[in-house]
């Protein structure tokens, strides 16, 4: 599971970006439980990876902020800005191929020459 | 039954924040550490069927790394989330303006040495800087919440904007003897300090959105 994280981790913007494509606007706790209910428990977003990913998209203006007062208290919402629509369309573009050059790799006849 | 935080518990969390964890000026990741905490604890209370103070300690220290007080590079007894983005917007702006005064410095100087007027090099420098400058002062007197990016924007803002004028008056004054080429460490600092207070401009500007949508609930 912990080396499962590790190869996580250098997706996790794309991650967060995709939910937020998905589901229009989302707060860190829910983004974190969203996760963990897509994965059945098997990916887990650390708070100290996400709200320091989530404020760096939101100063490069990928995301824009929301915010609500939900039962006595205020809830920061994010959402995909213009720039972050397309950035998340690109990043995605480039997991995919990752993803698709990981299984050849895997999967290929070649494998024990490499 | 599901139990839901009371007003009373939710402030609790909020003045542990303020005093234990030096949270009082950032107002906007404040109230998300709130409502995030708030939620966890909610949850831990359902699951384990918890009280609130056994819940609530289970959380915070769990927590811990997160929003205690750190001391990273320039910053002292800051909460390290809001290190965290200091320090990758000191990458940008602060480390940028570094290279981009450089860089700078390095064209005036092909520029003087092929009969470029330093006047004409100089005062739109001096005029972006000040412009900004002025806008600095301008927002940070009439903010209404403070928020992490209004901190890190008005931050060292009268001790920058001192040097600043400083450096103005000591190239005016110096490059009256006509010999340019000898104050090129004057221009860079000249340089440097007036996109230095660019780039807190635009940090200041890009603060008002998160200030109008704070001013909206609080």
């Amino acid at each position: 599971m912990k080396k499962q994280q590790q190869l996580y981790k250098g997706s996790l913007n794309t991650i967060i970006m995709k939910l937020l494509e998905q589901n229009g606007k989302m707060y860190g706790y829910e983004i974190t439980q969203k996760v963990k209910e897509i994965t059945q428990g098997e990916m887990n977003i650390t708070e100290g990876a996400l709200y320091p990913a989530l404020h760096k998209m939101e100063a490069e203006g990928f995301l824009d902020v929301e915010m609500d007062k939900v039962d006595g208290r205020i809830r920061k919402y994010y959402k995909l800005t213009e720039n972050g629509v397309k950035e998340t369309v690109s990043r995605m573009e480039e997991l995919e191929n990752f993803i698709r050059n990981m299984q050849n790799i895997v999967t290929g006849p070649d494998l024990k020459t490499i | 039954m599901k139990q839901t935080l009371t007003t009373e518990q939710v402030q609790f969390i909020e003045n542990a924040l303020i005093e234990k964890c030096d949270f009082k000026d950032f107002n906007d990741v404040r109230l998300e550490m709130v409502d995030h905490l708030a939620s966890e604890i909610e949850e831990e209370m359902n699951h384990s069927n918890s009280d609130f103070r056994t819940a609530f300690v289970k959380v915070m220290i769990k927590w811990n790394p997160l929003i205690l007080p750190k001391t990273i590079s320039f910053y002292s007894n800051v909460p390290y989330i809001v290190c965290k983005l200091w320090k990758s917007l000191d990458s940008k702006f602060y480390y940028g303006s570094l290279v981009l005064s450089i860089l700078l410095t390095f064209v005036f100087y092909k520029l003087i040495e092929s009969g470029t007027s330093l006047v004409t090099l100089l005062v739109p420098v001096i005029s972006i800087g000040l412009i900004a400058n002025v806008y600095l002062f301008y927002k940070k007197v009439t903010t209404k919440v403070t928020t992490t990016l209004s901190v890190y924007a008005y931050k060292r803002l009268y001790k920058n904007s001192l040097t600043f004028i400083l450096f103005i008056a000591l190239n005016i004054a110096l490059s009256l003897d006509g010999n340019n080429f000898n104050l090129f460490p004057l221009y860079y600092g000249l340089i440097y300090f007036s996109i230095l207070m660019v780039g807190r401009a635009f940090v200041a500007h890009k603060n008002i959105k998160i200030e109008n949508q704070l001013l909206k609930v609080i």
